[in-house]
Parts: structure tokens; sequence; C-alpha cells
């Protein structure tokens, strides 16, 4: 009897000890695909910041020569505080990202993740000369899910896309995002570029390990995103798409719930 | 030329920075017009005065570079400052190199953009002035005679009447008439004043290049 209940708790360690490797893994990955955004990231906060400094600035010479009505004060500091906000939320999104521990499962909608990754995007997108075209379902049902996690699989296949659409010329570079139902218990999301498209000799090979076209890619990405999406009991595959460029369809069970 | 006739333009597509970037122009008194993309911007009527844009470089559609270009071509003398909120040290050389007046990092100090303002709108009231005295002479030189203008552009040589009658193969007398013409007709009293205006125009005497009228 004793040597059984060892062997189980053996083997529960063991699963603990890979869920704390993934952890780990994804972890580090972000960390990274942050890094690659850095630079826009700086922009996303400057932008914010400009605001509030330009208005006060305006308001305080303004004050000095008696010229703004109250009316014109209170708009003022009304952009002030929008801008504060908006630069806190890009800290909280990279400070989640950051964040190193598994974060709890919660009831989302793929729409609102995407579009808070497309909040952290934007400046890549035009460093990039990508549009981005989002195509969202309006009445998704939501997914059980870490959120971070999530956000990072998109964060993933976006940048992805945008680095696949340097080699084509800029009027031709797209970033389509698509979500719909798949059946009626699952849901789906299509990351489509429409750039050189995915190795001939098999598509499927961008979620291997150490595989990676960038100079300065460590090829773990989407071998990431592959596993966290399997955590979610999804999948996430890729294919070349008709009309060229790549596609990635990330496919997830939908909750019972469901919240129009 | 006073700050009346002058004009600032703002490109950003963040409606806050817009607002913001107004707001501390219009508490210098500047005339101030907003866009949120550089096609709006090109569809506007154009000012007749002195102007300048500001402009954000990471516009959407057309970039900020792209429409530095497009306004280059149409040669109405708008003096460019950058703003940007991530600025990269390339891009910055190559608005700088196409005749940017500053480039500016957001967040700015609100002096600097004003003091890039005041830059740039001198810079382009005396773009404004010089084109209209060249037009201005442009269309006296309109009103010569081919033959009158032969004459002005030996006589900005700084020739003698004698001399110049011998190139053209006609008689001292007849030059004379003719300049006293050309110096009617252009409103100046001396070669010297002449030669100016002649170099306003952009005419370039035979004796140092081949005759040019651009």
């Amino acid at each position: 009897m004793r040597g059984v209940s060892l062997d189980i708790t053996e083997r529960r360690q063991a699963e603990l000890e890979t869920a704390r490797q993934r952890t780990e893994l994804a972890h580090r990955s972000r960390v990274m695909l942050l890094g690659e955004l850095s630079g826009s990231l700086a922009h996303e906060l400057n932008q914010p910041l400009g605001t509030i400094v330009t208005n006060a600035d305006a308001a305080l010479r303004s004050l000095g020569r008696d010229k703004m009505t109250r009316e014109k004060f209170r708009e003022v500091l009304e952009d002030i505080v929008a801008a504060s906000r908006r630069a806190g939320d890009v800290i909280q999104g990279i400070k989640g990202m950051l964040r190193k521990e598994e974060g709890t499962r919660q009831l989302v909608s793929l729409n609102d993740v995407i579009a808070q990754v497309l909040r952290l995007t934007q400046a890549d997108a035009l460093a990039h000369d990508c549009v981005i075209v989002t195509e969202f379902h309006p009445a998704l049902p939501q997914v059980e899910a870490d959120v971070v996690q999530l956000q990072q699989v998109f964060l993933n296949l976006i940048l992805n896309a945008f680095e696949a659409s340097k080699d084509v010329p800029k009027f031709q570079r797209r970033v389509i995002i698509r979500t719909e139902h798949d059946g009626d218990s699952a849901v789906r999301a299509c990351v489509r570029d429409f750039g050189l498209g995915l190795p001939g000799d098999g598509p499927e090979r961008v979620f291997e390990q150490f595989f990676s076209t960038k100079r300065e890619g460590m090829g773990m990405g989407l071998f990431i995103s592959r596993s966290i999406v399997a955590a979610h009991r999804g999948t996430l595959c890729a294919e070349n798409a008709k009309g060229g460029g790549a596609q990635f369809w990330l496919r997830l069970p939908a909750s019972k719930e469901i919240n129009v | 030329m006073t700050i009346a006739d002058s004009l600032v333009y703002v490109i950003d597509d963040d409606i806050l920075m817009l607002k913001a970037i107004g707001r501390l122009l219009e508490s210098e008194d500047y005339s101030v017009e907003m866009f949120t993309g550089a096609r709006e911007f090109l569809a506007r009527a154009t000012h007749t005065g002195p102007s300048c844009v500001i402009l954000d470089l990471n516009l959407p559609g057309l970039n900020g570079l792209q429409l530095q270009q497009a306004l280059a071509e149409r040669r109405l003398g708008e003096q460019i400052i950058f703003v940007t909120g991530g600025a990269s040290v390339p891009t910055c050389v190559q608005a700088m190199k196409a005749g940017a007046v500053d480039y500016l990092s957001k967040p700015f100090r609100g002096e600097d953009l004003l003091c890039a303002v005041e830059q740039a709108l001198k810079r382009a009231s005396e773009q404004w002035l010089r084109r209209s005295q060249r037009k201005k002479v442009r269309e006296r030189l309109a009103t010569l005679t081919p033959r009158e203008f032969d004459v002005l552009k030996l006589v900005i040589t700084g020739m003698l009447n004698k001399q110049i009658a011998s190139q053209l193969g006609t008689t001292e007398v007849t030059i004379k008439v003719h300049r006293g013409r050309v110096m009617e007709k252009m409103g100046v009293k001396s070669a010297a004043e002449l030669a100016i205006l002649a170099q306003r125009a952009g005419i370039v005497p035979p004796s140092t290049d081949s005759t040019s009228y651009t």
C-alpha cells in the first residue's frame, strides 16, 4: 500500500514540475515578446505623456494671461485625465504580461482579448506599414482562459504577421483578424497575413521548437503558443491561405454560458 | 510680415495630442488649423501666406516623411517640424536632410515647440517674401521684348553699351534706347539694381554660364 501512494505522489510531482516549467517558459517568452515590442510601447506611453505635458503647459501659459474660460480649463483637465488613464492602461497591460505566476482561469471573450493586444501593437503596426482589419463576431460565446496567456498567443501571432508582411510591397501589407463560431461548442479566431507564406515543405514546422526565420528569434514563440492553447483544451494550427500569405487558426471550446 | 498672416498646421492622428498642441499654440496667439491625417491636410485650400506644419511622424496611411516629400513637390514652402512618440535616429536624419526645421520627441517641452514654430515661421516668411518678389520680377520680365531681354542679359554682366552693340551687331544708339526701356519696364535706375532683380528671377549672366531662365 505504501509503495502505491508514493508512486502517485511522484507522478503528481512530475506533473507539477512540467506545469511549472511550462509557466516559466511562457513567462520568459512573454518577456522576450515585450522586448521586441519595447520601441512601440515607448510610443504608446510617450503619446499620452506628451498630451498631458502639452495641455498642462498650455493651461499654465493661459493662466498667466487670464485667457482661458472656465469651460476651456475644464476641457483641458478632462483631456489630461483621459490621457493619464490611457498611460495607466498601457502600464497595466505590460505589468500583466510580465507577471510570472500563472493567472486564474476566467470567462473572457476572444474579441476583448484581441482588442487588448491590438492596443499594444498599434505603433508596431504603423512601423511595419501594416493595416489591421478586424472582423469580430458580435455575439461570440466566451471561453474559459488565462487572459494573459491568451494575450501572449495573439501577441505572438500578430507580431509574426507584421514580420511576415515585411517582404511584400507596402500596399499589400494587411493583417486580418477574424473571430467566429466553430460549431455549437467552440469558437475560433483566425490571424491572416499577406506575406510570402509558410515553408512549402510543411506549414506545421513553424510550431517546432527552435524554428525561426527571424535573425534574433529563439524559435520558441509558436511552440509555446501551441502548448498554451493545448493547455486550454484547444488547438492552434497554420496553413497557407488561398490568395497568398499565412493564416493561423486558434480554436477553443466555448463556455456553456453564452454571453452576448 | 506679421504673425497675423501666418498659419500653423498641426497634423496628428491622436485627437488628444492634436487638441493639446492646438491649445499651446493658441495660448501664444498663433492661428492654427488641425488635421487628423495627411490626406485631409493635402485636400485643404492652400494658405496664401507663410505657414508651417507640425507633423506627427507616425501617421497611418501617408506617413510623415511621405507627406514631407509631397509638400516639397508642391513647392508652397511650408516649413516642417516633426514630432514623434518613438524617435529613431535614421528617420530623424532623413527628416532633417529633407529640410525639416526641427524634430521633437514626445513628450516635448512647450517652450521647445514654440521656439521651433517661431523659427519655422521666420523661415517661411523669408521664403514667402522672396517668392513674391520673384513673382513680381517675372511679371515685369514678361513685358520685355525678346530683343530687350537679350540686352538685359548683357547689361547685367557689366558690359558697356558699345560692347553690347558689337556683340548684338547693332549700333550703340539703338542699345541705349533698349537699355532705357528695360530699366523703365523693370522699375530700376541702375545696372546694379537690374542685376539684383535678374538674380532673384534666376537669370544667370551668359559670361559665367550658358543663359538660363528657370
